[in-house]
């Protein structure tokens, strides 16, 4: 198959992943919720997709989708579009220079993601006083919930990207 | 070592901020509620997958309760039809009530003030994840004939919250579980008024509570916290029942905190009150 198409193909298989994400958070999981928190995998995806596929694309797919994501209601919307291109750069970055490309290691920066785009709007109501340090028990929470997710999204990524060579 | 900063990098965050921005914003002025095009176009693009997703795992829930829960759901059966044969010994003698009241009113001269509804019915097809608010998606909208502001109630007459955001084929509602929904209300034995919000408390908790209540009132437990009636929610709705009451940080007046058998969890369908005045 001409590299184009397969370029293509990796592509949509990204993007219909991180619907397949939306859904199942929104659809099946969105009924969980365990001491307040419940799941939230998005930032896992684009973390993975960009930890495959380097900061430049890996950041751009990580606007796109986020953008998505936003427009189909999600709370902190905004928030998430700038916390989401930026981490998604940050570990594209840093999978190019420095870590090993190993599927646990996806995993955990995934994690770390999730942890940083969570954390914003946390700040920002502590900020404003409408929480109070106390409050971020769910936040962790969420992360711990998010932890088989984590490697299953990380696998699942590295599998896509070996579908077209592409790893400029 | 690669260089991190280039052009390509620097536009795309310069393109992510200004997208934050906007949405941040929008979000702001519109407080929760209004549904944007691109909102609309999005959600209803979703909508169809998240109704079939949602079907396969009410589906799957079905036969699992079928196959593991089957004596439980037996037993809660049974219970269920002396409630209702007990119901409508009620419904029976409110009737009775009522032509009597209608044969009153026609001998005194009242005018009669009677309100007519018609309840479309919807599947919840999405669950709002925040920690910060609480809301689930519907799999109908404006092409049958929702709108923002309607109501929505569960088939035993308790309140779930309100309309926020209507597409063509899907609807949001903020639930009253929702820190940001504000229902007047009244206790439906003593008449006392108040309002019903979602508040969090100081551990961190959420607790449904009736605020604004005198200084004076007594409750019993599980009294009926109804609806006061509006123009967003018709009279008499079930908002909670009592679980206790206190003074609240001012001192001056009380709020009592309710239970409410809305499990957000379990919910699955609900029915949107079309309202028909006459």
């Amino acid at each position: 198959m001409p590299a184009r198409y397969q370029n293509a193909m990796k592509w949509a298989l990204y993007a219909l992943l991180f619907l397949f994400t939306i859904l199942l958070q929104d659809s099946i999981l969105g009924r969980v919720q365990l001491l307040g928190a419940g799941f939230c995998l998005c930032p896992l995806v684009t973390a993975a997709v960009a930890a495959e596929e380097g900061a430049e694309n890996g950041g751009l797919f990580a606007l796109i989708s986020a953008t998505f994501w936003a427009l189909s209601g999600a709370t902190d919307g905004g928030s998430f579009i700038l916390s989401m291109t930026v981490l998604a750069i940050v570990v594209g970055y840093l999978f190019r220079t420095l870590l090993n490309h190993r599927w646990w290691a996806v995993a955990v920066t995934n994690l770390a993601s999730l942890f940083f785009c969570l954390l914003l709007p946390y700040l920002v109501r502590i900020y404003l006083q409408e929480l109070t340090l106390k409050s971020l028990l769910p936040m962790l929470i969420q992360c711990l919930l998010a932890l088989p997710f984590a490697c299953g999204i990380a696998w699942l990524c590295m599998q896509i990207g070996k579908v077209g060579q592409n790893r400029g | 070592m690669k260089r991190f900063w280039n052009k390509k990098i620097r536009n795309l965050l310069i393109v992510a901020g200004v997208l934050a921005a906007i949405f941040t914003l929008t979000a702001a002025l519109r407080q929760g509620a209004g549904t944007g095009l691109g909102e609309n176009a999005v959600n209803t693009l979703l909508t169809p997958f998240r109704s079939a997703l949602s079907w396969v795992d009410r589906s799957a829930e079905e036969i699992y309760d079928y196959m593991f829960r089957f004596q439980k759901l037996k037993a809660e059966n049974e219970a269920l039809k002396q409630e209702v044969a007990r119901q409508n010994a009620a419904i029976d003698a409110a009737e009775s009530y009522r032509r009597e009241n209608l044969r009153l009113r026609e001998l005194l001269g009242l005018e009669q003030e009677a309100e007519e509804f018609s309840y479309e019915s919807a599947y919840v097809i999405g669950w709002d994840n925040s920690v910060w608010e609480e809301r689930i998606t519907i799999d109908k909208g404006t092409a049958h004939g929702l709108q923002e502001g309607m109501c929505a109630i569960t088939s035993t007459g308790q309140v779930v919250g309100l309309i926020t955001q209507c597409g063509v084929n899907w609807a949001t509602i903020s639930t009253i579980g929702d820190i940001s929904l504000q229902v007047s209300a009244q206790v439906a034995s003593s008449g006392y008024s108040g309002v019903v919000q979602t508040v969090r408390t100081d551990a961190g908790q959420e607790e449904l509570q009736m605020r604004y209540l005198p200084q004076g009132a007594s409750f019993i437990k599980g009294d009926r916290v109804v609806t006061t009636g509006g123009e967003l929610f018709p009279r008499g709705l079930l908002l909670g029942t009592i679980r206790s009451s206190a003074l609240d940080e001012t001192g001056i007046s009380k709020y009592a905190v309710l239970d409410t058998e809305l499990e957000m969890g379990t919910l699955e369908q609900v029915f949107i009150i079309v309202r028909d005045e006459s």
